[in-house]
């Protein structure tokens, strides 16, 4: 057994360490609770006297790393208010240079603490007429700027970052995340007297650059694409113009064009409508450019056969309610009424269709759902389930009306058939590099389901051909390289009157190029033009400026 | 004396438990914002810890079930071999150094380096439990014959550990041979003798090094350069200041934003403080209370003097270590590197501090039957 001794021993060694305890638990109770308001405030200060760098922030390329935004050093003035020997005099001065409030400077100046930012990211006259004040208690830290030297092209695409570089909109938001490097903390040193003066600023933890991205886009077809889509939006004084140019094997996103636009080195100088992208974020009513998936479907479905005839005889009644057409088109086939977009015609396929399978085949298209392409603020459009629709629904959306979408589906849906029925994610971005170059993540190309089979995306071809070749769509026609397409013209609904508008109109051309073998498949869409506003008036001849000069670019051979 | 088996002590069972699963839970939060910012990877040090935790429950278990008295006979291998371990530090390409010491051994297959001052402080204990105890107690009360052997030995790896250069384990090393020779039997007035002989010797050392003159400068007054050495303890303060009663929540930690250093090893109790508030580390205090009776209970109750040591020597090295860890961060006690057992990041000490508790479970495993023959 023990002795006595050890038993006492042990007893004053516990005691001893318990006393210990209670003393670190009262010198807790101290810190955080006792004291806590006044390290809290410390704490608070401390993050004033210390602050944050970034990282440089990554690039955003072209397709083939054609540099779409730069990053350019630029000199952030800060103030010492300590060390500022005569404040008035000096905000005076500043104020002159830089354009500020003179009471706004004297403010920051007569602070108690030891770092103010007076201006971030001067030009270059503001930093050479500060510099010669050769005031003391003013200094530069250097800080990064994005610049966009492209200015308004893609910058619907691409978005901005606000003053400390942070994503705001576009892909800028959308991979903030990867774009922005890790900050490093700087913090002021103070001198060895104790007193509150920094001596200098030192960086404590150095930062991380950022990632860059790669884009699906080529600089040049976004080029030819804004060029061709703004010539048309200037022409017909649209209130707002889409233009998107797709590879449908792949789904990459190759330019997208929106009107209007922006110069994003001087956002806050325009509209914020102007900032969307149109493509992604906006939903229109498709018109006949959905005919192209009513037909697709009565035909995977079995319900109509090529030679089917049909007679229009300018009007049509369903269930009680009148659907009108332009002209009397008399005795058409399948692949007429699709030339002449005809909506007696189409209503008659479409009517054949049971409420439920046309909805799901509509949904498989990519309708009613994201695409969930790597773009921020993208809508859903709408469908309505069949079990909503009213008696008429059905007519209605055969020829694309009661239904919303947004460009981007219809793209990608019209692609699909291109495809030979595969219909395929959209992709904005290809690539990840970080800071040295190196592959961080690949987006490949991603199937998401065979909407069609190739049997019908095939008969659909042929039947596209027709309406470039003699039909409504033939503004869109090439010389040397066949489209397949379709010109659209929705309406509008003014909520206001509760009705479709007489007077505004969205125009459409959707379609692929070289119909046998599609590269490239184009969207164009010009909301409200003024003056002319059928589809195959307004927007085919953008779809044929962009083709002519996309197809020889990627050097596609034109057709024996 | 009939000595029965029982179940180890659920107290400590479950105390030990709870304080490793706290740790990986809280090197994961300190540590996240750093992994991601060095290794890329958020998950860096979580990962690292819960391989070791998955390794030192192994031995914790090995530890239980293995008869402390086995351990008799490795007592002097086991110090033989730190001490070549320690010295091996010296050999250059095979010492580690982290933050200008040189305190981990680099193992080509080993996927960690071991920290061999993690394995001299249990290897001390054991010595110096064996020892004290194979001596009759008249030669524990004379110098040449009692404590001279232990003084050695204890001197040999104070200067190695002391070189390395790593002074707060060492002063660990210190502390734990006084307390095993205070319970051991030695005399008060020759323990008076040593630690007075020692003073100056300790004030040579404090001083000798540049930088421990400047961190006990600097824990005099922090506030003076509260850049450089005084960094560390005023940014521990201001995150427990901010965690108030209740904390800011998991996570939620502000300073582990690169303001305090070595957030998941030295520092890690700061960010519970400053994430689960002063109940946060009330309740870790409490835990190591817990440890601290219990584990005295159990060297009360053992059969025999070898436990008695054993057991108080490892109780005393894991509280010992907690109260100085917490001491520094509250700035009781000068910046000193020292971790907070089972809770702070790294492998060779949450491994052996496993080890050490698994020895402590097991000695209560034993028990003298009521009535038996005496």
């Amino acid at each position: 057994m023990l002795s006595k001794e050890k038993k006492e021993r042990l007893t004053f060694l516990f005691i001893l360490f318990i006393i210990f305890y209670f003393l670190l638990i009262y010198r807790l109770y101290n810190i955080q609770v006792i004291q806590s308001n006044k390290f809290e405030e410390i704490a608070q200060q401390e993050h004033l006297t210390s602050f944050s760098i970034e990282g440089e922030r990554g690039n955003i390329y072209d397709r083939n790393l054609k540099k779409l935004v730069v990053n350019v050093d630029v000199q952030s003035l800060f103030a010492i208010p300590p060390k500022i020997k005569n404040p008035q005099e000096a905000a005076l001065k500043i104020s002159l240079i830089l354009n500020l409030e003179t009471k706004e400077v004297l403010d920051k100046l007569n602070q108690k603490r030891p770092f103010v930012w007076i201006k971030r990211k001067l030009n270059e006259t503001e930093v050479e007429e500060i510099k010669k004040l050769n005031l003391e208690g003013l200094d530069f830290l250097k800080e990064s700027k994005r610049f966009y030297p492209q200015k308004y092209l893609a910058s619907n695409l691409m978005g901005f970052v606000g003053i400390d570089n942070q994503g705001l909109e576009g892909l800028e938001s959308f991979f903030d995340q990867e774009l922005k490097g890790l900050p490093g903390l700087v913090v002021l040193e103070r001198d060895a007297s104790g007193g509150e003066i920094p001596l200098s600023i030192k960086e404590l933890n150095t930062h991380r650059d950022g990632n860059s991205i790669v884009l699906t886009i080529d600089e040049v077809i976004q080029y030819i694409t804004e060029e061709a889509l703004d010539k048309a939006f200037q022409k017909y004084k649209a209130k707002a113009g889409v233009a998107i140019v797709v590879e449908p094997k792949t789904g990459e996103v190759l330019a997208i064009a929106v009107r209007p636009s922006y110069d994003p080195n001087y956002f806050n100088k325009y509209a914020l409508d102007s900032w969307k992208d149109l493509a992604i974020t906006n939903t229109y009513e498709p018109g006949s450019t959905f005919k192209i998936v009513t037909i697709a479907t009565a035909l995977e479905e079995g319900v109509v056969k090529l030679d089917d005839q049909f007679y229009c005889k300018g009007w049509i009644n369903y269930n009680g309610h009148i659907f009108h057409d332009i002209h009397q088109h008399g005795s058409q086939n399948l692949t007429d009424i699709v030339k002449n977009s005809c909506n007696v015609g189409i209503i008659q396929v479409g009517i054949r269709l049971e409420k439920k399978v046309f909805e799901t085949s509509i949904r498989r298209f990519g309708f009613g759902t994201l695409t969930e392409i790597n773009l921020p603020g993208e809508a859903n459009g709408l469908i309505r389930s069949s079990k909503d629709w009213s008696k008429i629904s059905l007519a209605s959306i055969s020829i694309g009306q009661e239904i919303s979408i947004t460009p981007i589906q219809l793209i990608m849906a019209v692609s699909a058939i291109a495809n030979r029925g595969t219909l395929m994610k959209p992709l904005i971005v290809k690539e990840i590099l970080d800071s040295n170059q190196n592959s961080v993540k690949v987006f490949k190309p991603k199937p998401v389901r065979q909407v069609v089979s190739v049997e019908t995306a095939l008969t659909m071809t042929k039947i596209l051909e027709q309406v470039v070749i003699n039909g409504t769509g033939m503004e869109a026609k090439l010389d040397e390289y066949q489209v397949a397409g379709k010109t659209g013209t929705g309406q509008i609904f003014d909520f206001a009157t509760g009705k479709y508008s007489n007077s505004a109109y969205t125009s459409l051309f959707v379609g692929y190029v070289p119909a046998e073998n599609p590269k490239i498949s184009i969207l164009i869409l010009l909301d409200q033009p003024k003056g002319s506003y059928y589809g195959g008036t307004v927007a085919a001849p953008v779809f044929k400026e962009i083709a002519s000069k996309v197809l020889p670019y990627l050097s596609i051979p034109p057709n024996q | 004396m009939i000595i029965e088996k029982k179940s180890p002590d659920l107290w400590v069972f479950i105390t030990v438990i709870i304080l490793t699963a706290i740790g990986v839970c809280m090197v994961f939060s300190s540590s996240y914002v750093m992994g991601y910012k060095w290794y890329g990877d958020s998950y860096y040090f979580l990962k690292k810890q819960l391989f070791f935790s998955i390794i030192a429950l192994i031995v914790f278990f090995f530890a239980i079930f293995t008869d402390y008295h086995h351990f008799k006979k490795f007592a002097l291998p086991l110090l033989i071999l730190s001490i070549i371990l320690l010295s091996m530090l010296f050999i250059p390409n095979l010492g580690r150094s982290a933050g200008g010491a040189k305190r981990w051994i680099k193992i080509a297959f080993l996927p960690f380096q071991p920290q061999p001052s993690e394995l001299a402080k249990f290897a001390l204990i054991l010595y110096m439990a064996e020892f004290l105890t194979r001596k009759q107690l008249k030669d524990i009360k004379t110098f040449i014959k009692g404590i001279l052997p232990s003084i050695i030995i204890v001197l040999v790896m104070f200067l190695l550990i002391l070189e390395e250069p790593d002074f707060s384990t060492s002063l660990i090393i210190l502390g734990i041979s006084f307390i095993m020779l205070f319970i051991g039997g030695t005399r008060v007035l020759q323990l008076y003798s040593l630690i007075i002989a020692s003073i100056p010797f300790g004030i040579f050392m404090l001083l000798k090094e540049e930088y421990r003159k400047i961190r006990l400068l600097s824990f005099l007054n922090p506030w003076k350069d509260p850049l450089d050495s005084g960094f560390h303890i005023i940014q521990s303060l201001l995150a427990l200041g901010s965690g108030r009663i209740l904390g800011i929540g998991l996570g939620a930690s502000k300073q582990k934003y690169f303001y305090l250093p070595d957030q998941h090893t030295d520092f890690i109790f700061s960010i519970i403080g400053e994430e689960f508030g002063f109940i946060g580390t009330l309740i870790i205090i409490i835990l190591f209370i817990i440890l601290l009776w219990r584990g005295f209970r159990i060297a009360l109750n053992s059969v025999d003097e070898f436990g008695t040591l054993l057991a108080a020597g490892i109780t005393s090295m894991l509280v010992f270590q907690s109260i100085i860890n917490v001491g520094v961060v509250t700035k009781i006690i000068p910046t000193t590197g020292i971790t907070l057992p089972f809770i702070s990041f790294g492998g060779s000490s949450l491994i052996m501090n496993m080890f050490c508790a698994g020895i402590l479970l097991n000695i209560s495993r034993y028990k003298i039957k009521e009535g038996g023959v005496n």
